[in-house]
C-alpha cells in the first residue's frame, strides 16, 4: 500500500471531477469503516436469548428439583399468549437400567416447568417412560404411559420404535417450542438433537426428531430435577428464546464481526484506492510539469542562443552593410567591412547549425553526437592551416542523450577546438572519443606549443568557459599539457541515465 | 568550353544569387534555374548539365529522390548536394544516391565555384565524416548480393576515417594517390549499388526499372 498522500499535492493539483469522486469514495470508505467499528458491539454471541445459563449443572437426587430462572422471564399462566423456545442439553451421567433402586423413588430427570409449585410440562426421562419423553398429565396419547408422551428420534433404541433411551455419556441437546394459548392447552413442539448449526431454522429439521402435543405450559419456575437412581444427570447450556433462530449461531458470513471486518478491509482497499489513484494522478502530474518545466527552460535557452549569439551577430551585419554603403568609406574599409559581414554571416550559420542540430529529437543519440562532432571539426578545421584527425569509434551503444546534454557538449567542444586553433600554433589535432561504464571522454590533444594550465587558467575566457559547460553536465575538464609542446583536453562526462 | 551547372533551389533570392555566382564566372554557365525536383527531372533531359547544384529540401518530391531519379535519367551528370545546415542524414543519402559531393550553403562563393569544377573532374572527394558513415552503412547487413567491400577499400576507408587525405593515405599504405582515388570510386560505387537497390524498393516498389 502506498505511503501516506502528501497532503500538498492533493490541494494544489486540480483533478477536476476525478477529485469529487475521491471524496466521495473517502467518506463512504469512512463511514464504512465507522459501521465496522460500532457493529460487533452490537452483537451477542448467538442471537437475542430471553434468559440463559450455559454452564453445566449437574443435578442428583434433589426431590422436586430446584428452580433456576429466578424470576428473570414473566409468569406464563392461563392467559399467556405468544410463543417462548426452550432450549437445554442433558448428559446422563449413567444408564437408569444399571442402577435401578425401585425402593428409593420413582425416577425421574429431566427440566420441568412448574406454576404456584404444581409440575406441569416436563422434559427428561421417568420410570414409566420409554426414552425420553415429555411429561404432561394434562393429556393421553395412544401407544404411550398415562400423561407420558416418548420423544421422537433420529436414533431410536429398538427400531421401528422412536424413542431413544437416555444413556451414559451422551449428550442431547432439547428444543421446546411452546406457542401459548389463552384459556386452553398450549401447542408444544420439541425437537430432540436439533440441528444448530449455522443457518439452521425450525423447518428445515428432520420429521423423525420431532414431536408434537398439546399440554399445560404454564409456568413461574423453571425447574432441573433428578430423583431415584443414577448419578444423576448435567444439565448445560439452558436458554429462553423468542424464536428458533436465536438458538442458531449465526453464518459465518452473516456475523456482525465478520462483516464489520470485510467493512472494514473494503474501506481499507477503497481508501488505499483513493489514495493510490491520487497518488498516481499526482505522480503523473508532477511528471508532466517535471517534463513542461524542461520544455520551458528549453525554450528559454534556445530563445537566449537566438538572441546572444544571432542577433548580436546579425546587428553586427547590418553595421558592417552600414559602413560598406556609407559615401565617406574609403575602398579598403569598403573591402574589410564587407570581407568582415561575410565571415560574420557564416558564424551565424554555423551556429544556427548547432541550435538546429541541439534541438531536433532525431539526433538524440550518441551515435548522431558523434558523428555531428566529426563532421564539425572537419569543416572547422578545413578553415584553418591545421589537420584534424580522428579516433571516434564508428559503431556507439544505443543512448540517448538530452537536447541539453548535445547543445552544452557541442559548444563546450567548439570551445576546445577554438582554443586548439587560437593559441596552439599546431599542425595536427586529434578528435578522440571514448566510452567506458557510462563516462564519455573526449580528447581534443594538439602537437602545439603547449602551455601552463596554472598561469592560464585564470587568463582566457576559453577554459573557464569550457569549465562552466561541463559543469552543466556534471562533467570535468581535464587539462595535460607541458611548456615544451602538445595539450591535451578531456572532457570527461558521465552520460545521464536514459530516463 | 565552360561547364554547364543546373540549380535546383526553391528559395527565388538564394536560386538567383547562385544564378549570378555561376555566370559570374566564364567557366560556368547556368543550363537552367529550376524550384523543384519534378521541373528539374522534366527539363534537365532537354538541356543538358554537366553538374546539378542541388537543395536538399524541396518542396515535393526530396532532393535525395530527386538525385536517384537524376542519375538514372541523366547519369553524366554530377550532382553537387546544397543543403543550409548540416543535416547529417539526408546528405549521406544523397550521396548514397548518387550524389559526388555536399556543400553547405555559407560556403564562401569562389570555394563553391571551385567545388563545382572538382567534381566536375570527377573527383570523387570522401570527408572523413562521409568515411564515417559509409562505413556504418557497410556495417548493415543487407541481401546475399550486395557488394562488400575489399580488405583494401577497408584500410583505406578507416584512414579517411581517421581525417587523412589522399596523399598522407598513399603515402602510409606505399600506393599511388591515383590508385587511393580508385578505391574510393570504388567504394562509392559499391554504395551506390547498395543504396539503389534500396531505393528502387523504396521508390519504385520493388524492382529497379
Amino acid at each position: 500500500m502506498p505511503s501516506k498522500l502528501r497532503p500538498e499535492l492533493t490541494c494544489c493539483l486540480p483533478l477536476g471531477s476525478s477529485k469529487v469522486i475521491a471524496q466521495t469514495l473517502g467518506r463512504m470508505a469512512a463511514l464504512c469503516f465507522c459501521l465496522g467499528m460500532i457493529l460487533p458491539w452490537t452483537e451477542s454471541a448467538q442471537g437475542a436469548l430471553l434468559w440463559s445459563h450455559f454452564q453445566p449443572i449437574l443435578v442428583r437426587t434433589n426431590g422436586l428439583g430446584h428452580d433456576v430462572l429466578k424470576g428473570a422471564v414473566g409468569v406464563r399462566d392461563d392467559t399467556a399468549s405468544g410463543t417462548l423456545y426452550i432450549k437445554f442439553r442433558v448428559e446422563p451421567r449413567s444408564d437408569i437400567v444399571t442402577r435401578f433402586e425401585p425402593d428409593r423413588n420413582y425416577f425421574l430427570a429431566g427440566l420441568v416447568l412448574f406454576y404456584r409449585g404444581v409440575e406441569k410440562l416436563g422434559i427428561g426421562n421417568a420410570w414409566d417412560a420409554w426414552g425420553y419423553s415429555a411429561f404432561s398429565p394434562s393429556q393421553d396419547v395412544p401407544g404411550n404411559q398415562p400423561g407420558e408422551i416418548d420423544l421422537s428420534s433420529a436414533n431410536p433404541e429398538h427400531p421401528p420404535a422412536q424413542h431413544e433411551a437416555p444413556r451414559r455419556s451422551i449428550k442431547r441437546t432439547l428444543v421446546v417450542k411452546i406457542e401459548y394459548v389463552p384459556e386452553d392447552k398450549d401447542r408444544v413442539t420439541v425437537w430432540l438433537n436439533p440441528d444448530l448449526s449455522p443457518g439452521a431454522n425450525e423447518y428445515l429439521q428432520n420429521s423423525n426428531i420431532v414431536t408434537r402435543f398439546r399440554a399445560d405450559a404454564s409456568f413461574d419456575e423453571i425447574r432441573l430435577c433428578h430423583r431415584g437412581a443414577g448419578e444423576g444427570w448435567i444439565f448445560s447450556d439452558l436458554a429462553l428464546a423468542t424464536a428458533f433462530e436465536d438458538f442458531v449461531p449465526i453464518p459465518f458470513w452473516e456475523r456482525k464481526w465478520v462483516i464489520s471486518l470485510s467493512l472494514v478491509v473494503l474501506c481499507g482497499s477503497l481508501a488505499s484506492l483513493v489514495v493510490y489513484q491520487q497518488q498516481r494522478r499526482a505522480g503523473k502530474r508532477i511528471r508532466e510539469l517535471k517534463h513542461e518545466q524542461a520544455l520551458a527552460e528549453e525554450r528559454t535557452r534556445i530563445a537566449r542562443d537566438l538572441h546572444d549569439d544571432l542577433g548580436v551577430r546579425l546587428t553586427e551585419i547590418s553595421l558592417l552593410a552600414g559602413v560598406a554603403e556609407s559615401q565617406e568609406s574609403t575602398r579598403e574599409q569598403l573591402s574589410a567591412a564587407l570581407r568582415q559581414a561575410s565571415k560574420v554571416a557564416r558564424e551565424t550559420s554555423d551556429i544556427t547549425d548547432g541550435i538546429v542540430w541541439s534541438v531536433d529529437p532525431h539526433n538524440d543519440s550518441l551515435q548522431s553526437v558523434a558523428d555531428y562532432l566529426v563532421q564539425f571539426a572537419e569543416q572547422f578545421f578545413q578553415l584553418t592551416p591545421i589537420r584534424c584527425r580522428f579516433d571516434v569509434p564508428t559503431n556507439l551503444p544505443d543512448q540517448v542523450v538530452s537536447s541539453q546534454f548535445r547543445h552544452h557538449l557541442l559548444l563546450a567542444v567548439k570551445e576546445a577546438c577554438n582554443n586548439a586553433v587560437r593559441h596552439s600554433a599546431a599542425t595536427e589535432v586529434w578528435l578522440k572519443m571514448a566510452l567506458s561504464d557510462g563516462t564519455l571522454a573526449i580528447v581534443v590533444e594538439d602537437n602545439g606549443r603547449g602551455f601552463d594550465p596554472q598561469t592560464c587558467a585564470e587568463k582566457g575566457n576559453g577554459l573557464r568557459n569550457l569549465r562552466a559547460r561541463l559543469a552543466n553536465l556534471n562533467g570535468r575538464l581535464e587539462i595535460q599539457s607541458a611548456a615544451q609542446g602538445g595539450a591535451r583536453l578531456s572532457l570527461v562526462l558521465p552520460l545521464p541515465v536514459p530516463i | 568550353m565552360s561547364i554547364s551547372v543546373a540549380i535546383i533551389e526553391d528559395d527565388v533570392r538564394l536560386q538567383q544569387q547562385l544564378t549570378e555566382l555561376v555566370n559570374s564566372s566564364d567557366r560556368f554557365t547556368c543550363a537552367g534555374a529550376y524550384t523543384s525536383a519534378e521541373e528539374a527531372l522534366r527539363e534537365i533531359p532537354r538541356r543538358p548539365a554537366d553538374v546539378a547544384l542541388m537543395d536538399i529540401n524541396l518542396p515535393g518530391m526530396s532532393g535525395v529522390e530527386c538525385t536517384y531519379r537524376l542519375k538514372k535519367l541523366s547519369p553524366a551528370t554530377q550532382v553537387m548536394i546544397l543543403t543550409a545546415y548540416t543535416d547529417n542524414e539526408k546528405i549521406f543519402k544523397a550521396l548514397a544516391m548518387g550524389a559526388g559531393g555536399y556543400l553547405l550553403k555559407r560556403t564562401p562563393p569562389d570555394q563553391i565555384l571551385s567545388a563545382i569544377a572538382d567534381i566536375h573532374q570527377g573527383g570523387a572527394p570522401m570527408s572523413g565524416y562521409i568515411a564515417r558513415k559509409v562505413v556504418q552503412s557497410f556495417a548493415l547487413r543487407t541481401g546475399p548480393n550486395t557488394p562488400v567491400l575489399s580488405p583494401r577499400e577497408e584500410e583505406v576507408l578507416a584512414l579517411v576515417a581517421k581525417g587523412y587525405v589522399n596523399k598522407e593515405i598513399a603515402a602510409s599504405l606505399g600506393l599511388g594517390v591515383e590508385t587511393i582515388r580508385g578505391h574510393l570510386k570504388s567504394i562509392y560505387n559499391k554504395l551506390h549499388v547498395r543504396s539503389r537497390t534500396e531505393a528502387a524498393m523504396k521508390f519504385y516498389g520493388g524492382k529497379e526499372s
